[in-house]
């Protein structure tokens, strides 16, 4: 029930970003605002003092500004894969905005789930993986199958033989006390 | 004029109930009929899968655990060593490898498995030549037989 509510992944990253060259994952960054509401009061903050920063700090991010009327403040992040996030900023202040902003530069756009493992790899083995015939010896592979010695059922002593041998020792015995 | 009283009675303060109603309905997305869409009628389905689904995490760590004995057992096996004695051998030695380790080195990589398997035989053959010399464990009477 809850695993189709609350949904779980593997790990991800998005075309091994990092392990050769890193490249940010935020394409655009979006502000919707209110010029005049209170709600707004932080965003507003933010883009007069500390947008400039920011953007020079990330020329490869688009920023766009939409002061839109009685609307409450959004942070709109889309990323390289198509991913979407938005943050709702009302009553937060300008350096909540930061944080949540830095947070939003950091992510790819892969959805927050509950990973599963806290490893991932392509290729997990390096010495091939195993199957039934890695440890025997491998001049089967050469062999044809059916194979007649193998097929033979081995010749163990049964309780049936045993005790067919009791019983003939037996009639022996009266045999020779007859005699 | 006593308001304590009012403002312990009341519920104020607290966080928007939409939110709380919001979770269940994303929870119950599946359910059939009222269950799915009513708040009232949904928090019993919702809160009782909750509770059920806690029931799972000590079965799933045992099940895990079982299949991991199962494939140690038999990666042992392959190469003639028992699974305890395996273990036993190791932990002697200070290899410090865990058995999901041990199971992904088995499956992943056979050949380091095959050698570690070939070190614990050689290292109990030893410790066979060695137990005639060792002193006897407490609370055995040899007689001076051993």
């Amino acid at each position: 029930m809850s695993s189709s509510s609350i949904p779980s992944t593997f790990l991800k990253n998005v075309l091994n970003n990092g392990i050769g060259r890193y490249v940010c994952q935020l394409q655009r960054i979006t502000f919707v605002f209110c010029k005049q509401k209170g709600d707004s009061r932080g965003t507003r903050d933010f883009i007069e003092n500390k947008l400039l920063d920011f953007t020079n700090s990330n020329p490869g991010v688009a920023v766009y500004l939409q002061p839109r009327n009685n609307r409450s403040p959004k942070l709109v992040a889309e990323y390289l894969n198509g991913g979407r996030e938005s943050i709702v900023t009302a009553k937060m202040s300008d350096d909540e905005i930061y944080k949540w902003l830095e947070h939003l530069r950091g992510r790819s756009g892969i959805k927050i789930a509950r990973i599963r493992k806290p490893q991932h790899t392509e290729n997990p083995s390096v010495q091939g993986v195993w199957h039934p015939f890695t440890n025997k010896d491998s001049s089967l592979n050469k062999t044809q199958f059916p194979i007649q010695e193998l097929s033979e059922v081995p010749h163990e002593i049964t309780t049936t033989d045993k005790l067919l041998e009791i019983a003939k020792k037996l009639r022996e015995a009266d045999v020779s006390m007859k005699e | 004029m006593f308001l304590t009283f009012l403002n312990f009675a009341s519920r104020q303060g607290g966080a928007d109930i939409q939110w709380k109603r919001h979770m269940y309905k994303r929870i119950a997305w599946s359910y059939y009929g009222r269950k799915r869409n009513c708040f009232r009628l949904s928090i019993r389905t919702v809160e009782r899968a909750l509770r059920y689904s806690t029931n799972s995490g000590k079965p799933k760590r045992e099940f895990y655990n079982n299949i991991v004995k199962i494939r140690l057992e038999a990666a042992c096996w392959e190469h003639g060593v028992l699974y305890d004695e395996f273990l036993k051998t190791l932990d002697e030695s200070s290899i410090q490898l865990n058995r999901t380790t041990l199971q992904h080195l088995a499956i992943y990589e056979p050949r380091t498995f095959q050698s570690l398997c070939d070190f614990t035989v050689k290292r109990q053959g030893e410790l066979g030549l060695k137990a005639a010399t060792a002193t006897t464990p407490s609370g055995v009477l040899t007689r001076g037989m051993l």
